[in-house]
């Protein structure tokens, strides 16, 4: 027999890290280096940085700075040379090998593309639970989910269409859905307002703001456009495979200022 | 139905911030669970977070809301369990341990040790039906059904583990 309450209260005096809890994505000195027949390129050096459920990241950069390098490390596309990367407790490390990549994938990453990625034989309806097919989840649910996806993103009316029958938005909200049907952790969008025209990213980015704050989705988004970046949380600048500066929305006007100026001195390599 | 039941409900159905009511509510309890399992921040956070997430993707399969928190500890336990395995980190005291510390002719040990590092100790079958007979209350009954073993099993780790709590402990945490 436990003595009254004592057990409960020894292990209760644990402390919670609670902010640490709410970590999504950990990165820990990761690097890349691809090894040619001549040389060795570092496409990714010592990045470090954390994301926490519902904070949306931006991450800007030029050419070649080692954006789309990351996601595929996110991703598990490719592997990293050396660091560590934990997504929702999972080390990332450990996936690097098919079938396993293709599971982590499946199971923990949301992407939306530029270019929407949708199906072109599928309907809306069907695009969207792809994902859920995919995970083996029963029709009844499916169709519970997928319902209720479409209804949060006013995307109803749409169901039966094919996607060259939507516009770039539509389809865009469409991928949107596809993306997070499954509850990933987190959702890489990579350029995903490069294929739009200003009021579609403004509808675009509220979306993706909407669902942040409201299913606490994390989002990491590559862009390259300083305006998209403003709905972001923070935002970090690459350059030549580093982290070289970062900025924290203030809420305020000076934002988009700011990262203009930020971004100026990374594109004339002064960062 | 509870408040309780009827986000379990929703939370099913796809509404995420459902889900993340309910988690709020279990999270400190959850994080201690995983925490005397590996007696580490840092993994403690790794077994929450694969938890939760496991539990999200699969909350579909959860047939009667009233388990909700059963059955997210449930996953808990096969995660840390999992996760312990991989690393090749338990480390038993039995019993049979203790005596052999206890040996007369070695020098007593002065101070006592402390519960939380003793149930850290503890082989995994008696810290898990320990954690969840005295600090979450389930009954003999519910912890068969959560692990899937008979009840005869689970009293005998209960009283196996309180044993090695009491000798550990020298009557700290435990009647005689």
């Amino acid at each position: 027999m436990i003595k009254n309450n004592s057990f409960k209260e020894k292990i209760n005096e644990i402390p919670v890290p609670r902010e640490k809890l709410k970590e999504v994505l950990r990165i820990e000195a990761l690097s890349k280096v691809y090894h040619q027949k001549t040389h060795d390129v570092t496409a990714l050096k010592n990045i470090n940085c954390t994301i926490h459920k519902g904070e949306m990241v931006a991450i800007m950069g030029t050419s070649g700075s080692g954006k789309s390098t990351l996601l595929n490390m996110i991703s598990a596309i490719d592997e990293p040379t050396n660091g560590q990367l934990y997504l929702s407790g999972k080390r990332a490390k450990d996936i690097y090998k098919e079938p396993y990549a293709s599971t982590y994938r499946k199971e923990n990453i949301g992407f939306i593309f530029q270019s929407f990625q949708l199906l072109k034989d599928l309907s809306v309806e069907d695009n969207i639970a792809l994902p859920l097919i995919l995970n083996d989840v029963p029709q009844a649910e499916i169709a519970k989910k997928v319902k209720w996806m479409m209804e949060k993103l006013g995307i109803s009316d749409w169901r039966e269409h094919r996607p060259i029958e939507l516009s770039g938005g539509q389809q865009q909200r469409v991928a949107i859905a596809r993306a997070i049907i499954t509850n990933p952790p987190i959702l890489l969008a990579d350029e995903p307002t490069g294929a739009l025209d200003f009021n579609t990213t403004k509808e675009i980015m509220q979306l993706l703001v909407r669902l942040k704050e409201e299913k606490d989705q994390s989002i990491l988004l590559v862009t390259h456009d300083p305006y998209v970046a403003t709905y972001a949380n923070r935002i970090l600048f690459f350059h030549d495979g580093e982290i070289v500066d970062e900025y924290i929305m203030t809420q305020t006007d000076s934002d988009l200022d700011q990262i203009l100026a930020k971004f100026k001195l990374i594109t004339r390599g002064e960062a | 139905m509870t408040e309780k039941e009827e986000l379990v409900i929703k939370a099913r159905n796809g509404d995420n911030l459902a889900f993340q009511i309910l988690i709020e509510d279990e999270q400190d309890a959850l994080y201690r669970f995983a925490f005397i399992y590996v007696r580490n921040e840092t993994d403690a956070i790794d077994i929450y977070q694969q938890t939760v997430c496991k539990a999200l993707t699969s909350i579909h399969t959860l047939k009667e809301p009233a388990y909700f928190s059963s059955w997210l500890t449930r996953i808990l336990i096969n995660v840390a369990i999992a996760f312990l395995n991989k690393r090749n980190k338990t480390v038993l005291i039995e019993q049979t341990d203790l005596e052999k510390i206890e040996d007369p002719n070695q020098p007593k040990v002065e101070e006592q040790m402390d519960l939380l590092q003793v149930l850290g100790e503890l082989d995994d079958k008696y810290k898990t039906v320990l954690l969840l007979r005295y600090y979450q209350d389930y009954q003999v009954k519910q912890i068969a059904e959560m692990l899937n073993c008979p009840e005869g099993t689970v009293k005998t780790n209960i009283r196996r583990g309180l044993k090695v709590l009491k000798n550990a402990l020298k009557g700290a945490y435990v009647y005689d």
